[in-house]
């Protein structure tokens, strides 16, 4: 590894900060269009297939019968034991809290991974494109500022894209949901097919579909389809589901052009006065705590929502007193999340019903109000989508339910359960100036690096869309027959949704934006943003898919410009 | 929300509590003790392996026992428990010996398997007047950690059983690489619930 200086010819072509799911697109694209490229991952080595140490490992071999080791995680990892994937099977891939503290001015529940490939292991793999309801969103209400980009000019990205991470869905012909390259969809099971039939009768405006999934359902891109194990989470040895670890690192590998450097931690960008270009990445080597620094022509912050934020905050200069790139003072601002209800209810009448197999995805209602004046509310704007699934009841959810004990018990808890359907609402949020990431003024982390500090809450029309998909969901399910209809809050603390975007925004007007319409700096020209911080809006639908397109995009119109000489 | 969160929040809410606030609720802020020692002497030994088939008897299937429960139980109390937990389960564990020699005048493990079965309902019944004031947790653990002796020893059999290879292989349908998932098949009386991974 050779260390970077100011004074030698850049070390690399490109500089891609994060192997997540942007920076893993990052580090393919630009490599297979021959630049060198080094990718720089704050977390642990881990080798696909290899590493997986806890896939299709037996549920007899968890420990304590799979209950939570108490100390340990309300000790080390109060944040990150907040996820329903987190156990003993998954802990190594969660960074720890205690080790890793930030500040939450307001409540913000960071998921943070600590290996390469990122929140790619670790993600539901929901895949959806977005639309110009979303990309015109901003412009027509007035709420934040105008995206640069409309659907026309992302729509091939989302077709390359999901022709590589291989997506399983169904097509429905919806503007607002447009179709995209799908394998085989997923199966419906008894009762969900029966929820759709009563929806789509009862609402003829409104659609339930099989989830569309970063899961392989054929086999495919040199990658296995799903044998439906369960726990994508514990890794994937075939590479069915989608992860940088099992697709895009792999192929940009395959160039020769790669260089891989984990535990390595950015600190910050340094830019040269004159040029206003980066010069050099500080780096500081999470094992030993050295300090260094690599040149690259381009760079590429993959780095995750917020801490590209933190990156960029923590990159002042004289140039930039108040952050990289951060002429227009928008950075760290405009942070949003998805949040939402959760909807329950026991669904009698399909006792001679079951399925076998897990499958390891929802199903799907698309965003069914204010699309047209015939949907239009008066209480809040944009909207809102439901995942759920029905399912039968298990041991576990019987246990305390089922009284006595001797072989009644036993064999009651032996046999499936009763259904029930969950749906969990997922809504938009505004991007609101106060919605902010900041430094904090004192509290830095153990490498010296000041601490994140939130200050983010959800609004007065997050509030109505919550209420509003309580009334109507519950609404949907008991006429679809069901019954005991509960509603929990499930995504009430931002982060909880683990959508955060925001605080690096695209925009036509650098007096009001950091990046432009191809996701490059407008101060800075050799600077890339391209996962969730750049986001303009948040739409209610799940963004990866986004970023992993606007990525593929912006390596394309990067090293154009860089061959035009112009960066 | 992935399908195992499901389940977690069905737990909840099948109990028939849904107070937002309060599920949102983890607690996990006693410490156990792990001292790695073993709480149980010989008599307890055999007395927590006849409760636990007393709960999970062998039927068409292997029972608690054979599952290897009595060791699992065993272990939570020692390792897992929280002292405050540990005391209200090695309390009733000599509370229900004190009643069979108050009723039988038999130590427990001495008592005729009805006496014992009797004794267990007698227990149950006083769990049964327990009323949590502890908000209902998300994770699969019970969070609140004075709940009575015959719920702790129920909730440790139940988890031991389903979580051992024995009761997962014989009592559940386990297959780790089902290689599709079908969406809609008939439910025989000889259909066993599809195990958790």
């Amino acid at each position: 590894m050779m260390k970077g200086s100011f004074d030698q010819a850049a070390d690399f072509d490109a500089i891609v900060v994060g192997s997540g799911i942007s920076g893993g697109w990052a580090a393919k694209e630009l490599t297979e269009k021959g630049l060198k490229v080094l990718v720089l991952e704050r977390g642990k080595n881990l080798r696909h297939g290899i590493d997986y140490f806890s896939e299709h490992q037996p549920p007899w071999t968890k420990p304590f019968g799979g209950k939570p080791l108490r100390e340990l995680y309300a000790e080390e990892y109060p944040i990150q034991s907040q996820n329903i994937i987190f156990d003993e099977m998954t802990r190594p891939y969660f960074l720890n809290d205690k080790q890793n503290p930030y500040q939450q001015q307001k409540a913000f529940n960071w998921t943070r991974s600590d290996i390469v490939g990122g929140k790619s292991l670790l993600w539901s793999r929901q895949v959806y494109r977005w639309s110009d309801l979303d990309f015109e969103a901003n412009k027509k209400d007035g709420h934040g500022i105008d995206w640069p980009i409309r659907y026309a000019d992302i729509k091939d990205w989302y077709s390359y894209v999901e022709s590589f991470i291989g997506v399983s869905g169904e097509a429905l012909g919806l503007d607002h949901l447009p179709d995209g390259i799908f394998q085989k969809p997923m199966e419906l099971n008894a009762v969900e097919k029966s929820i759709k039939a009563n929806i789509e009768h009862n609402h003829p405006d409104r659609v339930l579909t099989i989830g569309r999934t970063a899961v392989q359902t054929e086999p495919k891109n040199g990658r296995g389809a799903c044998h439906y194990c369960g726990p994508c989470e514990r890794g994937c040895s075939v590479g069915a589901y989608f992860s940088s670890l099992s697709s895009t690192l792999p192929a940009a590998e395959k160039t020769g052009n790669l260089t891989m450097r984990p535990e390595s931690i950015v600190e910050a960008l340094e830019v040269d006065p004159v040029s206003k270009k980066i010069t050099a990445v500080k780096v500081i080597d999470a094992a030993t705590g050295e300090r260094m620094r690599f040149s690259g022509r381009l760079v590429f912050l993959c780095a995750s929502a917020m801490a590209s934020n933190q990156i960029l905050l923590n990159s002042r200069s004289e140039t930039f007193p108040n952050g990289l790139a951060n002429g227009s003072g928008s950075l760290g601002r405009y942070i949003m999340d998805h949040y939402g209800d959760a909807i329950f209810a026991l669904m009698p009448g399909y006792d001679d019903r079951y399925y076998s197999g897990n499958r390891p995805n929802n199903f799907y209602i698309p965003r069914f109000k204010n699309l047209s004046d015939n949907t239009k509310e008066s209480a809040f704007v944009r909207g809102y989508g439901f995942q759920g699934a029905s399912i039968r009841s298990t041991w576990s959810m019987m246990a305390g339910q089922v009284p006595g004990f001797g072989a009644y018990l036993k064999h009651a808890l032996m046999r499936p359960g009763p259904w029930f359907t969950f749906m969990a609402g997922f809504g938009e949020s505004l991007p609101r100036y106060e919605n902010q990431v900041a430094l904090h003024t004192s509290k830095r982390d153990r490498y010296g690096i000041p601490q994140l500090r939130f200050n983010v809450a959800f609004g007065e029309n997050e509030a109505r869309i919550r209420e509003d998909m309580v009334v109507t969901g519950s609404e949907m399910l008991k006429q679809a027959g069901g019954v005991n209809i509960n509603s929990v809050s499930i995504n009430n603390v931002p982060g909880d949704a683990i959508h955060e975007m925001g605080g690096i925004r695209m925009g036509y007007d650098p007096a009001t934006s950091v990046l432009n319409a191809y996701n490059q700096a407008h101060e800075v020209v050799n600077l890339f943003v391209t996962d969730g911080s750049c986001m303009t809006s948040a739409s209610c639908v799940n963004p990866s898919l986004t970023f992993m397109a606007l990525t593929a995009r912006a390596a394309d119109y990067a090293v154009k410009q860089l061959a035009a000489g112009s960066i | 929300m992935n399908r195992r969160e499901a389940l977690r929040w069905a737990t909840v809410l099948l109990g028939g509590i849904a107070s937002p606030s309060a599920l949102r609720a983890i607690s996990m802020n006693s410490a156990p003790s792990h001292d790695n020692k073993n709480y149980f002497n010989e008599f307890h030994s055999r007395q927590v392996a006849t409760l636990a088939e007393l709960i999970i008897p062998t039927t068409s299937t292997p029972g608690a026992i054979v599952a290897g429960v009595p060791q699992f139980i065993a272990m939570m109390v020692s390792d897992w428990y929280t002292e405050a937990e540990r005391s209200i389960f090695m309390a009733g564990l000599d509370d229900i010996n004190y009643y069979c020699q108050q009723q039988y005048k038999n130590n427990f493990n001495a008592c005729s398997v009805e006496q014992q079965t009797q004794a267990l309902i007698h227990f149950e019944s006083i769990a049964k007047a327990y009323v949590s004031t502890t908000p209902p947790s998300l994770t699969m653990q019970t969070s609140d950690e004075a709940t009575p002796f015959f719920s702790k020893l129920k909730e440790l059999t139940v988890l031991g059983y389903f979580t051992s290879e024995i009761g997962i292989t014989q009592s559940l349908a386990y297959n780790p690489m089902p290689m599709e998932y079908k969406a809609d098949i008939p439910l025989t009386d000889k259909t066993k619930q599809w195990s958790q991974y």
